[in-house]
């Protein structure tokens, strides 16, 4: 990977030893850049808003730019903007702002803001660079949209034999970002009657917009460990965490999310699968309700190319059917889900993807609409057909 | 064209990937360095950022050659079991989550020795003809 190391020896040549704090030592400036577009095959609209039956370059195309400095031999500063689409644009964030300091080898403690693993790739997402596919299966990357944290986490890492552990706790609090709210709360209630029982409910509204609802999630806890060697990784994560949406009347509803998962790349085969388990309680499960899912990737390496096939499921895991809150509770979205795709190492720091994922959603309960993860119910499967191009650099 | 035709534009093909792979890769070190001999495994986990020190615990520094090299190329296949593609995709995941930077570089091998020669905890990989007298050869791969 090519990165530049622009040297900032100027201040050291001129306070050679009196001022050990100003020795930055250098500046690693690194970065990825995804283009891609998408389209669905027949009318409809995912419910983050990002693909639509109109060629759209807004879900999948990004930029991440990454900035690390020595402080010193133990302490880094790292900060990494990634700008991407949305339904109002493009627009930029710092996913991840924090210090590094290294206790030993095998120690790191980390503070700021920092992306932290509900999945195998969740810390590396935006990269597209970094994995086999456009985008990792919606049936399960869908189920936390909080991704980062302010707080602290720890990087334990040993080895045992040809094996390599990672322990990895994160503590903090997830706040001020902005939630999307996937609707499956009022699908199953006549949205007319909804208004005319809670007029100032935010989730007042027309089935088949996107609502987008501020919310914090504190006293944020959660575990990685992961296992592996050069052809195999396996890992599992817990967190625990208590949202509060002021708007929603939601305050302190515990949310917990399970995770197991593993990677294989041996002999030209790859394969990805991961399971997971969400639940939620209170208010909070109307927006989201219990949910568990997962997905199966094979793939076989022929040279430059990556052909593979996925499997992903999502359905409902016992939610509750009454008792979180006044209007009962939420309605877990339910829909499987095909996809066959092909990633080409054209270059050396780039590759060309191009993916069919062919969607059929279902009803979680009986008699509701067939929403699965759109923003309303397509009332057909949907192919939904995507190219990128990922780079690094 | 003719059978015979492609048949010789391919064995020819197969004579240039087979010269590169019998070009010799040499492991140098600077000559202070008390190691005199390394093995695939702990090459593999300098290379892949995993370690940070030579067996005998002292601090490694590691260089690698620019990335596209048929010789960088050679090394990653024999010891790290990875194309490059496969690699840059491996260091992207660490670099971006920060796990672990990947190594510096340098353009040729004539830069990597000079590097090795200047560096005692240096390790590096070069055309085994590039290697002099100022590092010390630790593991030569055919």
């Amino acid at each position: 990977m090519k990165y530049a190391r622009i040297g900032l020896y100027l201040i050291v040549v001129s306070f050679p030893v009196t001022s050990p704090a100003m020795a930055i030592d250098d500046l690693v400036v690194s970065g990825f850049f995804t283009v891609g577009a998408t389209k669905a095959g027949s009318s409809a609209t995912t419910d983050n808003g990002g693909i639509t039956d109109d060629v759209g370059f807004e879900n999948d195309t990004r930029i991440g730019l990454q900035l690390l400095t020595h402080i010193n031999p133990q302490m880094t500063m790292t900060a990494q903007m990634v700008g991407r689409g949305s339904d109002n644009g493009y627009a930029a964030d710092f996913e991840w702002a924090y210090i590094d300091y290294a206790l030993s080898d095998s120690f790191n403690v980390r503070a700021g803001k920092l992306k932290f693993p509900t999945y195998l790739i969740s810390d590396y997402v935006d990269v597209g660079y970094a994995y086999p596919w456009i985008r990792p299966p919606e049936e399960v990357y869908f189920s936390n949209p909080l991704t980062t944290i302010s707080g602290v986490d720890v990087l334990f890492r040993t080895r045992a034999g040809d094996m390599d552990l990672l322990v990895q706790p994160y503590i903090g609090s997830s706040k001020g970002e902005s939630g999307i709210v996937p609707q499956e709360t009022l699908m199953g209630i006549d949205q007319a009657v909804t208004n005319a029982l809670i007029p100032s409910h935010p989730l007042q509204g027309t089935v088949g917009t996107v609502q987008r609802v501020d919310f914090s999630a504190e006293n944020f806890i959660g575990i990685n460990a992961s296992i592996g060697n050069q052809y195999f990784t396996a890992r599992a994560g817990y967190l625990e965490t208590d949202v509060t949406a002021a708007a929603f009347g939601v305050v302190d509803d515990k949310a917990s999310f399970g995770s197991v998962g593993a990677t294989i790349d041996w002999r030209n085969t790859v394969v990805y699968s991961e399971y997971f388990e969400r639940e939620i309680q209170g208010g909070a499960n109307m927006a989201f309700p219990n949910q568990k899912g997962w997905y199966t990737t094979l793939g076989y390496r022929f040279g430059n190319w990556l052909p593979h096939m996925t499997y992903a499921e999502v359905g409902d895991n016992d939610n509750p059917a009454a008792g979180c809150s006044a209007l009962g509770c939420g309605v877990p979205i339910k829909q499987h889900s095909t996809a066959v795709g092909v990633r080409h190492d054209f270059a050396r720091n780039a590759a060309l993807k191009l993916e069919v994922k062919r969607v059929s959603p279902d009803a979680a309960v009986a008699g509701m609409p067939k929403r699965g993860l759109f923003l309303t119910a397509p009332g057909e499967d949907v192919n939904i057909y995507s190219i990128a191009l990922d780079t690094v650099f | 064209m003719s059978i015979i035709k492609i048949t010789s534009i391919i064995l020819a093909g197969l004579l240039l990937v087979s010269a590169y792979a019998r070009a010799d890769v040499a492991v140098i070190v600077h000559p202070d360095n008390p190691l005199t001999s390394i093995s695939v495994d702990d090459l593999r986990n300098l290379y892949l950022g995993k370690v940070r020190t030579y067996p005998n615990g002292h601090q490694a520094e590691i260089i690698d050659l620019g990335d596209g090299t048929p010789l960088c190329t050679q090394f990653y296949a024999a010891v790290l079991n990875k194309t490059s593609a496969q690699l840059n995709a491996y260091r992207a995941q660490r670099l971006f989550s920060g796990k672990g930077l990947p190594p510096n570089t340098v353009a040729t091998d004539s830069e990597a020795v000079a590097w090795v020669a200047r560096n005692p905890q240096g390790l590096a990989y070069v055309d085994k003809s590039k290697v002099n007298g100022d590092v010390k050869i630790l593991m030569t791969i055919q």
